[in-house]
């Protein structure tokens, strides 16, 4: 990349951010390490479930990432909506947020089968909470292949935007599904929205806490790097825009240059003499030819 | 314990390892083919 143009790259990126997204990244790591170290050999069997009860750790902070994903990604495409506010940052960061969030509805998704097995009997039923989380999965998938789709930078914001709107009208339902039908899912355990109580102690909701907070940490991080990914690829998609034009316009001055000799521009013979009779390079078939001069013209 | 918390943390944990890891390749990949843009190295 000798021939980079870098007033073609307004952005820089920060030193200071890089150095905080490998921070976040070594908390995530640390926390999450802790995270399964408590939850499976520190923390005590659930009176009912058992050791079961060791998911706990694992589950609900992975949903939870997936509505903060959701959340963050519809904030972001409402400031990018917004006229005032509108830049193509927002349209990014609800993309990569979007991306982290699907990875974490899957985990959601595959985490509950497999601890609704031994506890429903079942890997899968249509329950209304996992059925909307499956249609979230789905739609959000749809989303991203709204953005993958080709057109300039503007466009395809917009058209995502929209996109992004519409998938998250089922991330609500989602939530409130529990309370709102008969579910084989359990209402919330750490904060139930209508009774305000909590139905976790001790060492286990240090634990959960704790998951929160690792996974969360891991989810920002992801953010981060997808998010530099993105803008990384906005950069040399317009530095080889701006070679492309560069080299337009270096291949019309060349041309201009040659052009001024006119006589450069033509063979000689044609020059001096006007095209040859069949000579239908220049005026279409012999027929047609309908230019004079020369010996052999009409 | 039983083989669905092992599967559980297991498959979890290894989509994040994946996915966190082709995250970590492909912007490293992708800085590759443009020059430090980092503040300290343009200036």
């Amino acid at each position: 990349m000798s021939e980079v143009n870098f007033a073609a790259i307004p952005q820089v990126f920060s030193k200071r951010a890089e150095t905080a997204t490998k921070i976040i990244g070594v908390l995530a790591l640390l926390s999450l390490i802790a995270t399964v170290w408590l939850g499976l050999f520190v923390t005590p069997p659930d009176q009912f479930m058992g050791n079961l009860v060791r998911l706990l750790y694992v589950h609900p902070p992975i949903a939870w990432v997936m509505f903060v994903a959701y959340g963050v990604a519809f904030l972001s495409t409402l400031l990018y909506l917004w006229p005032r506010t509108r830049d193509l940052r927002f349209d990014r960061l609800a993309g990569a947020s979007s991306e982290v969030g699907v990875i974490f509805t899957g985990l959601t998704l595959l985490s509950g089968s497999i601890w609704g097995r031994p506890t429903w009997g079942t890997w899968w039923t249509w329950d209304p909470l996992l059925t909307t989380t499956a249609l979230l999965f789905v739609m959000y998938l749809g989303y991203l292949a709204l953005r993958r789709l080709p057109g300039d930078p503007e466009t395809r914001a917009k058209r995502s935007a929209i996109g992004g709107l519409v998938a998250f009208i089922d991330v609500p339902i989602v939530y409130f599904s529990v309370l709102w039908w008969k579910s084989l899912h359990q209402a919330p355990t750490v904060l139930d929205p209508v009774t305000g109580k909590t139905y976790i102690h001790g060492s286990m909701a240090y634990t959960l806490l704790l998951g929160f907070v690792a996974f969360t940490l891991l989810y920002v991080y992801f953010v981060a790097k997808r998010y530099r990914l993105e803008r990384l690829k906005y950069l040399y998609d317009r530095v080889l825009l701006d070679e492309a034009i560069q080299e337009r316009k270096r291949e019309a001055a060349d041309f201009k240059a040659y052009g001024a000799d006119k006589k450069s521009l033509v063979p000689t013979a044609f020059a001096e003499n006007g095209p040859a009779l069949g000579d239908a390079r220049f005026f279409g078939t012999e027929e047609e030819s309908v230019v004079g001069g020369g010996e052999a013209g009409r | 314990m039983s083989g669905y918390i092992e599967a559980g943390y297991i498959s979890v944990f290894s989509v994040l390892t994946l996915y966190g890891g082709s995250l970590i390749i492909r912007v490293r990949k992708t800085e590759k083919k443009l020059p430090d843009l980092t503040e300290e190295k343009k200036d």
